[in-house]
């Protein structure tokens, strides 16, 4: 238990120091000029570019266009490189080592021990791999670092996501923190009331109820977040901030550069 | 007509069976100030919410500024959507309103979703944030604040749409002296306005300052007067003895202004 | 359980995607007809509450990750067309703001986590239920925590076959065949995550059932 509310505790300070980066998403920067739909679609032409692509250097060249975009939305790249390196290609790092032995991937050893080696070929399809999922996961962090979650979920609505979906992202977004805290202080509680060295029944006796209780009082409270937001004008329709439907020129513009880009690497590597 | 909501004999049951509000009439006058007092769990909350049109009541039926809301009405939220602007309620947990990433953001909730330009949107924001003198705060993330400053940050997010009818449900619980003043001197402003206010609180300092009728609440009304018939004994009725000598003290304050 | 960018070749992304599309319209449709508007804050909910246990996953050597995902849960309590779509928002949102789970593989993660899970699991829990006859609480928390472990196991097994197939199909993606994912991630759900999922979902079941019947969409 004392590793899960370690663990609460992490997390909940790594989300909010996430969704707090809304703060990057009103600086004036350059990914932030552009229209949040427009956007959308430049970051899934690289991302698919990422994952179609075979070669090493297609990958190198985009992470550093995706890191020199960064920069030039004014993103601290401390904060930039924490949030795409920390998570993802660090599990996938940990999924990929086995690849390197060769059971996985036989071919040309470079060290032996125990009758296994490790392979060139395995080595260089692990960081292959690895390399692939940073790429993608710098451009989808670059997405979210520029973008307001409401304009997100309103060029969600543009390209005819159902609303109920677009809705239920809205409000659980919003969510996440009150039920992270209603955790937190479940397991709070629940540690001022458990003697230390219990066995694993009476530990289950103590926490399902706590948890089922949390469970209920976290939505009665839900469901007065949600008249909240309907007392305030909230709808199935979002409403952002007021932007035009019509797509300006600059994002046209980027839309068009990011493709001649994504066109030009492919024909070139 | 000069009423803005009637309640007609309504009754309030949650989903788990306990009756919260029973058998309610009463009529609120437009600019009226009234104060709803009564004991913990005596149906405060519940009766600002079904009268602020956001749960239904199983009994009887409310009319909002002549219009009948039956169930029906109810149930259609893009229909009830036309109501939502000129009722405002400030909720007793602020948590339950606050829930953008921003203090700035949460203000701004209400004029966006009522599709206000930007320009507007900007200026009146950060105007209700002056008035209640929380502009340090627009940026904070609405978790970090402290309780005070959260009451204020949610009083602004429904002052700055300026509804017709406003609600709040124990505005000053959590606040220091200095902020106390601010949301007094806020509510006062809005009476000046025209607006009509209603107030549910445990707060009997404040009532003398910012109410000229007071309904007494146990699940069903008790009283429902004016300020100046309610006795010292009424509110021993409903908190005990040490009231009383409380609340004569702080009517006499208000004789005295 | 998540697949990351990278894992599964173009052709198994946009199949997965063909895949879903319909289940996603279908899922709406179902939504906006029969979703009542007292149960949208309970499966926002649901659906935050999804993402959080989704946020303690640890990795699993051979394939991907493990981790409880919440979605018999939801498809106990509001129905599996529900959980289709609180499941699939939860792993949108983890998407974009972790990229956990990649976005070119969210088809087919939304596949395994959002519809082969809750489906699985509803099944399985109504089954139960039949062959107990009986509904009480206890029977109810019974059903739930094994439909939870047979689902979560379910879905980790198509998670394996989708990325276990991508060496004969498509070079220079997930390493591990099918012999070598399959057991690896069933391992992982059966020993750990399908445990977790039994645990809290059994919890949280025969608590609302106890207590808040009325909050059940589906009696
Ligand atoms: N969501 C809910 N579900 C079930 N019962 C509820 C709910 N909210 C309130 N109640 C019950 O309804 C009754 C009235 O509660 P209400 O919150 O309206 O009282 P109150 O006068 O505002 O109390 P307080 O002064 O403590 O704020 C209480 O018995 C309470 O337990
Ligand atoms: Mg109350």
């Amino acid at each position: 238990m004392k590793f899960i509310s370690k663990t609460l505790a992490e997390i909940t300070s790594f989300i909010s120091a996430s969704i707090y980066t809304e703060k990057y998403a009103s600086l004036n920067g350059l990914m932030q000029k552009i229209d949040a739909r427009a956007k959308l679609v430049i970051v899934l032409a690289f991302i698919f570019l990422a994952v179609y692509t075979s070669s090493i250097w297609v990958l190198a060249f985009l992470f550093t266009i995706a890191i020199i975009l960064s920069i030039s939305s004014r993103i601290s790249i401390r904060h930039y490189m924490s949030r795409v390196l920390l998570f993802i290609p660090l599990f996938t790092s940990i999924v990929a080592i086995p690849s390197i032995f060769s059971f996985i991937t036989p071919g040309e050893g470079i060290i032996s021990f125990f009758g296994v080696s490790i392979t060139y070929e395995g080595v260089r399809a692990a960081l292959f791999l690895i390399a692939r999922v940073t790429a993608a996961v710098s451009f989808s962090i670059l997405l979210i670092t520029t973008t307001r979650w409401n304009e997100l979920m309103n060029a969600m609505l543009f390209f005819k996501i159902p609303k109920i979906f677009v809705m239920i992202a809205e409000m659980s977004y919003r969510y996440i923190f009150l039920l992270l805290y209603s955790f937190q202080n479940m397991m709070l509680s629940a540690k001022s009331r458990a003697v230390s060295g219990i066995g694993a029944t009476k530990a289950w006796k103590i926490y399902a109820p706590i948890m089922g209780a949390m469970f209920i009082k976290t939505h009665e409270m839900h469901e007065k977040v949600y008249l909240s937001m309907l007392s305030r004008g909230y709808g199935v329709e979002i409403k952002g901030n007021s932007r035009k439907m019509r797509i300006d020129i600059g994002s046209t513009a980027a839309i068009a550069a990011a493709f001649l880009t994504v066109i030009a690497v492919y024909m070139i590597l | 007509m000069n009423e803005i909501v009637m309640a007609d004999n309504i009754s309030y049951t949650y989903p788990n069976g306990t009756v919260a509000i029973e058998d309610i009439s009463l009529t609120i006058c437009r600019g009226e100030s009234v104060a709803i007092v009564g004991p913990n769990g005596g149906g405060k909350s519940t009766l600002l919410l079904v009268l602020s049109l956001l749960l239904p009541p199983d009994k009887g039926s409310i009319t909002f500024m002549n219009e009948r809301i039956d169930r029906k009405k109810f149930e259609n939220e893009a229909y009830m959507r036309k109501f939502r602007k000129r009722i405002g309620i400030v909720f007793q947990e602020p948590d339950v309103q606050l829930f953008s990433s921003t203090v700035y953001d949460d203000i701004a909730f209400a004029p966006i979703h009522f599709g206000w330009n930007e320009e507007k949107i900007k200026d009146k924001v950060n105007n209700v944030m002056k008035e209640l003198g929380i502009e340090h705060i627009a940026e904070r993330h609405p978790y970090e604040l402290s309780g005070g400053e959260k009451r204020l940050a949610t009083i602004a997010s429904v002052m700055v749409y300026s509804p017709d009818i406003i609600f709040l449900d124990e505005p000053t619980s959590n606040l220091d002296y200095e902020s106390k003043e601010l949301v007094i001197k806020a509510i006062n402003s809005m009476k000046e306005k025209r607006k009509t206010v209603v107030v549910a609180t445990h707060d009997m300092e404040i009532i003398p300052e910012i109410a000229e009728r007071m309904i007494v609440l146990n699940r069903r009304i008790i009283k429902d007067d004016s300020m100046d018939n309610i006795s010292p004994e009424d509110m021993g009725a409903v908190w005990g003895k040490k009231a009383i000598k409380f609340f004569e003290f702080f009517m006499e304050q208000r004789h005295k202004n | 359980m998540h697949i990351p960018d990278g894992y599964l070749g173009p052709i198994t992304c946009v199949v997965m995607f063909i895949i879903m599309l319909p289940v996603w319209w279908y899922a709406a449709k179902w939504a906006k007809e029969r979703l009542s508007s007292r149960a949208i804050p309970m499966l926002a909910m649901l659906s935050s509450f999804s993402f959080v246990v989704m946020m303690f996953n640890w990795p699993v050597p051979d394939g991907t990750t493990a981790h409880m995902v919440g979605g018999t849960l939801i498809a106990i309590i509001l129905g599996p067309w529900a959980a289709v779509i609180g499941v699939s928002v939860a792993l949108m949102i983890q998407a974009f703001f972790f990229g956990d789970g990649g976005i070119t593989a969210f088809g087919a993660n939304a596949f395994n986590m959002a519809f082969v899970l809750p489906f699985a699991g509803y099944l399985m829990y109504r089954a139960l239920l039949k062959f107990f006859n009986s509904d009480d609480v206890r029977a109810r928390a019974i059903a739930a925590g094994v439909a939870a472990y047979i689902a979560i196991n379910v879905a980790a097994l198509a998670a394996a076959i989708e990325f276990g197939v991508q060496p004969y199909i498509a070079k220079g993606y997930c390493p591990y065949g099918i012999e070598v994912a399959v057991p690896a991630m069933l391992f992982a759900h059966l020993t750990t995550a399908g445990p977790v999922a039994a645990v809290v979902t059994a919890g949280v079941v025969a608590y609302i059932y106890k207590y808040r019947p009325d909050l059940m969409e589906v009696k």
